[in-house]
């Protein structure tokens, strides 16, 4: 991670000669809310969606799992919210987060972001368990279904591959000019039409390379003092942009 | 517990030389259910459901009739427990049965008793009802709640199985027998031990008399320590030893919790010495549980051990076709020998795989196929994302419609090589996230905008071609898998 | 409408007025002020439909009535008329021209109907607050700099101006950034701001409320909302729409951990900063710093011309840290600089990260700079 973060720093210094080459841009971190209206909705989520609309999972779970970028925290956060549901992430989850989750006195519904990073899997498994024993529905999301994920103890492994799943499968166009539209909208860059067509076109056709490229562009753009031109977006995109 | 005991029944003397080759299998069938149903009564409901109703009928040879069970386990325990008295129940039904003989024969298991079938085309939203805690009376505070579906009834018993259900089915009708006191029960994750527990606690539990406690050891632990905080542990102890029956699951979970260990021990003794009954499962055998104190694991190997093997073939299709049955969702039989044979790692993760093929058949109003089976199921099935590449897709369709893999970047335009090209480039799109420009680049430097028209071109032809579209479709899946 | 005004006193305020006007000539009529005669009153108003002002000026008027004429013509021509006549100004109505007369000079402006002017509705403005001019002119000056000028980075063109929570309680700040340095200084929270919103003040609002800061009002009163800001200094009503845009977290850029600490005499700094690039080409105009135990050596480098370099020693720098070269472009130092006093406190942490800079003397401004690769 932090070497992809040098590496697309490095990217985004500017190199035109003219206007300052070689001038660092301060490192803003422009990220997206999550707002339910803001989620794309498009054929490769449907499935997902019907999912989460529907409430009867069986066991109470479900485990939500995509490509980075798909859209799984989006959805995640928008259930959550829909649900007034808890919040955790997979990650740090910890016995004392479980605990105080439980505690809580109207325990709607769970929500556990980044499932497949999980570091404590007794804290998990304690927290699967409890909710299922109360009837409380968790969701789970990650990158991979749960039959490719290795979890520890095994009886986590086994409880959550024995899970309905449901996957957010690969984007097809029209999400993805939707996305790339949404993804500069959130980072405030103005870009022109032709440009925009032009990245369309020339980036790789999954989410995850739509976020890299909207963080470069605005990163090259703040670099450059200028407005993202084909040339400045070529020049940031760098190995992005196929065949070079 | 099976009885080693002779291969026949008790020898009858008398032989009546009677027309048994024209007894016909439904005179046959008519005596069983009258015997049955004697049995039914003489040994009761419960004993009859587990042991007796897993009967078939075999052939008449002469005067010994053979009579089926689907496993080993099951012929022998019903040969040494009744093996006599069916023989005597045939004897002074027919006149024409002399001798009985008890085989084993698979893939014969029934499974439910009302037999009734569901009406095909309609699906019926299953909704699993949230689980309700069942009534543990006093203990119920501190006992996690029995799952009402974890029955005795839906159980599906096989060889690997059946001993631990045997077992377990013992101490339901008569806890605290000499020799299942404590009833260990063991095996490998999702294999049903949770189940048992559970079946146990209902069974007890259905006349109200007695007071059952399950909890897993992790709940006992966090409720000890809970006790000790609150200083509350003379009550934690007292309610623990009120319990008539106890039930800890996943054991192993103690193993290294050294004060929870000695607490369990306490109440352990407390328990067994007052005549009460304990169930515990663990993941291992008592001896295999290193990292627990040596006197508990001998207490614990110290009434019966039972294991849960790995499931058979045949025994998870068996448990297939009874969830099936009881979801109420029409699944092929094709898609449950499919799963039998794909999912072999435990039963939890098997009937998870059957929840989850009912709950889209549910939630998308479509039916069950063994297409859509592995399009549902397509994360466990296969084991990894498979990343297709240009190059990979155009080798494959390039032998598939038998051209040459240069013809894929040559400049020809007869259309024996300019459609197989077409597909190729239509497929990279569908299956990489390549950009178009850099589609055009592998197919010989060819614009982005060919490349638009040629997935243009394929996506109007398989529109039009059903045949064609079956082509490229299963290009598709063979790249995809 | 006719009235007659002293020459100093309506240039004082056609100069306010006529650079709000729009001097793009796009839709005539913004290019023109309105001036009104009511009650014996002279106000004039003028906007690019971004900022509207109004200012009320001393006046005899001796008939009601309002007319609109080129602001930037009657500015120069009341410039150029000697200090201390007294101006007529004469519209007799409809489709008339009007008429202007001081002493023996006399001249007519073309004048558009008074019903075309668009009138600027500021709206409800529910957050106000009074600040002293003092103040706030030092919030612009020492963040206005800073500002972008890139257009399609709208919401940096402008000054942020928020509530935020600083270590002795709650404080009003300001910041603003081009994405290569940013400045951020904060000011006692007035009494009536609390609840005010974050909101982003543009850069030509900026410039028009400096120039009125300087006319002597020793308190200003603001007015707020989500989308429109109002001054009011004395006689004059400044109005603006304020940036729609999201202000990005500047918080997560400024560095914490800097622990490179070089002091430096300002003034010895600066001019050696200006002597070391005076040799550079290039816009930019990289200079190097390189910092060993109480030196700092500036250099730069032109194709051209070969090197130049300058050394500060322990008379004008201390600095207690492992060797560093970083490198900044000149104007960067300069601009923050030029808003400090004597003392140039830098922290840095490596040649590729955030620098932050500090006055020694205003604990209460901090600028963070971003190096380049030289």
């Amino acid at each position: 991670m932090a070497d992809a973060a040098q590496r697309d720093h490095a990217d985004a210094v500017c190199r035109d000669e003219g206007t300052g080459a070689g001038q660092l841009a301060l490192p803003f971190v422009r990220e997206g809310r999550l707002r339910p209206e803001s989620f794309v909705a498009a054929p490769s989520n449907t499935a997902a969606r019907a999912w989460l609309d529907n409430g009867n999972w069986p066991e109470f779970r479900l485990w939500l799992w995509g490509a980075e970028g798909a859209g799984k925290t989006h959805l995640l956060t928008i259930w959550a919210q829909g649900r007034d549901a808890a919040m955790l992430d997979g990650a740090t989850l910890s016995d004392a987060d479980v605990e105080s989750i439980l505690r809580m006195p109207e325990l709607q519904a769970v929500a556990v972001d980044d499932a497949d990073r999980v570091a404590d899997g007794r804290a998990l498994l304690h927290l699967v368990n409890a909710l299922r024993e109360r009837a409380i529905p968790l969701l789970l999301a990650g990158r991979l279904p749960p039959a490719r994920v290795v979890l520890d103890p095994p009886d986590l492994a086994s409880r959550l591959r024995a899970n309905a799943s449901v996957a957010i499968g690969p984007a097809d166009d029209r999400l993805l000019e939707a996305l790339l539209l949404r993804l500069l909208a959130e980072r405030e860059i103005v870009v022109s039409r032709p440009v925009l067509d032009w990245l369309h076109r020339n980036l790789p056709r999954s989410p995850a390379a739509l976020v890299q490229a909207a963080d470069r562009l605005d990163r090259a753009g703040l670099a450059a003092g200028r407005p993202i031109t084909r040339a400045l977006a070529r020049d940031a995109l760098g190995s992005l942009i196929a065949g070079e | 517990m099976a009885d080693e005991g002779g291969t026949h029944g008790a020898p009858f003397g008398a032989t009546v030389a009677d027309a048994s080759d024209t007894v016909s299998d439904a005179v046959l069938g008519s005596h069983w259910a009258a015997i049955s149903g004697r049995l039914k009564t003489e040994v009761g409901e419960v004993e009859y459901r587990t042991w007796l109703r897993q009967i078939t009928l075999g052939p008449l040879d002469e005067d010994e009739l053979v009579l089926f069970l689907p496993t080993r386990f099951l012929r022998d325990w019903v040969r040494g427990q009744y093996g006599d008295r069916l023989q005597q129940l045939w004897q002074g039904e027919t006149g024409f049965v002399r001798r009985i003989e008890l085989q084993v024969q698979r893939n014969k298991a029934v499974v439910a008793d009302d037999g009734e079938v569901m009406p095909a085309a309609r699906i019926e939203a299953v909704v699993e009802e949230p689980v309700r805690a069942a009534a543990t009376d006093k203990t119920s505070d501190l006992a996690a709640p029995l799952d009402p579906r974890f029955t005795f009834d839906s159980f599906v018993v096989g060889k690997p199985n059946e001993f631990a259900y045997a077992c377990a089915r013992r101490v339901a009708e008569k806890p605290s027998s000499p020799g299942f006191n404590p009833l260990f029960l063991y095996g490998g994750v999702g294999l049903g031990k949770t189940h048992l527990m559970h079946a146990i606690g209902s069974e007890l539990t259905r006349g109200g008399r007695v007071s059952v406690a399950y909890m897993s050891a992790e709940k006992f632990m966090y409720r000890f320590i809970a006790a000790i905080r609150s200083q509350s542990t003379m009550e934690f102890k007292e309610q623990l030893r009120s319990v008539d029956v106890l039930m800890i699951d996943d054991l192993q979970f103690l193993i290294g919790k050294d004060n929870t260990q000695e607490e369990f021990f306490h109440t352990f003794n407390a328990l067994v010495d007052a005549g009460r009954q304990i169930v515990v499962s663990a993941d291992k055998s008592p001896s295999d549980l290193s990292g627990l104190e040596d006197r508990l694991r001998t207490r614990l190997g110290c009434g019966m051990v039972a294991d849960i093997h790995a499931t058979t073939f045949e025994l998870r299709i068996s448990i297939l076709e009874a969830k099936a049955l009881a979801s109420g969702v029409i699944v092929p039989a094709k898609v449950l020998e499919f799963l039998a044979h794909k999912i072999t790692s435990n039963v939890r993760e098997l009937e998870g795989a059957l929840n989850r093929l009912i709950a889209h058949a549910n939630l998308f109003g479509r039916p069950i196929t063994l297409e859509s089976t592995q399009e549902v199921l397509h994360d466990i099935l296969k084991a990894h994302d498979r990343r297709v590449t240009i190059e990979e897709i155009q080798r494959k369709v390039a032998e598939h419609w038998n051209i040459r893999l240069t013809d894929m970047s040559s400049a020809r335009r007869a259309r024996a090589v300019a459609r197989p090209r077409q597909v190729a480039m239509y497929l990279a799109k569908q299956l990489t996230s390549r950009s178009l420009p850099e589609i055009g680049r592998k197919f010989g430097n060819r614009d982005h905008t060919t490349v638009m028209h040629a997935c243009k071109s394929i996506a109007a032809l398989m529109e039009r071609d059903s045949a064609f579209a079956e082509d490229v479709e299963l290009m598709q899946r063979m790249l995809e898998s | 409408m006719k009235l007659k005004a002293d020459r100093t006193t309506l240039i004082r305020a056609l100069a306010h007025v006529q650079s709000v006007a729009e001097k793009r000539n796009t839709i005539p009529i913004l290019a023109n002020v309105l001036l009104s005669v009511q009650d014996g009153a002279l106000r004039l108003t003028a906007t690019d439909m971004e900022i509207a002002i109004v200012a009320d000026v001393p006046a005899e008027g001796l008939r009601d009535g309002s007319v609109t004429a080129p602001a930037a013509v009657l500015y120069e021509i009341v410039r150029k008329l000697p200090d201390g006549v007294s101006v007529e100004l004469d519209h007799p109505g409809s489709d008339a021209p009007l008429a202007l007369r001081a002493g023996r000079y006399a001249t007519s402006l073309n004048a558009l109907p008074v019903d075309d002017f668009p009138a600027m509705v500021a709206g409800d403005l529910p957050h106000r607050f009074k600040i002293a001019a003092s103040v706030l002119r030092g919030l612009i000056d020492r963040t206005r700099f800073a500002i972008s000028t890139e257009e399609t980075r709208y919401y940096l063109n402008g000054i942020y101006l928020h509530v935020a929570e600083g270590p002795m309680g709650k404080v009003l700040r300001a910041v603003a950034t081009d994405g290569h340095r940013l400045a951020r200084i904060e000011a006692d929270l007035p009494a009536g701001a609390e609840g005010m919103p974050g909101v982003i003040v543009p850069r030509k609002t900026v410039g028009e409320l400096r120039k009125l800061l300087d006319e002597g009002s020793a308190e200003i009163e603001v007015s707020l909302s989500d989308t429109r800001i109002q001054f009011a200094c004395g006689p004059i009503l400044l109005t603006s729409k304020l940036i729609d845009g999201t202000f990005p977290e500047y918080e997560r850029v400024i560095p914490s951990g800097n622990d490179r600490i070089l002091r430096v005499a300002k003034r010895d700094f600066s001019a050696a900063v200006g002597r070391v690039a005076a040799i550079s080409q290039e816009r930019s105009r990289p200079v190097k710093l390189s910092m060993s135990r109480n030196l700092l050596t500036l250099s730069a480098v032109s194709p051209d011309q070969g090197m130049a370099k300058e050394e500060l020693d322990e008379n004008s720098v201390t600095y207690d840290a492992p060797p560093l070269e970083i490198g900044f472009q000149a104007r960067y130092l300069n601009d923050i600089t030029d808003q400090i006093e004597t003392d140039v406190e830098f922290a840095f942490s490596d040649s590729a990260a955030p620098t932050l800079v500090r006055d020694s003397a205003t604990p209460s401004a901090l600028y963070v700079l971003m190096p380049m690769r030289v």
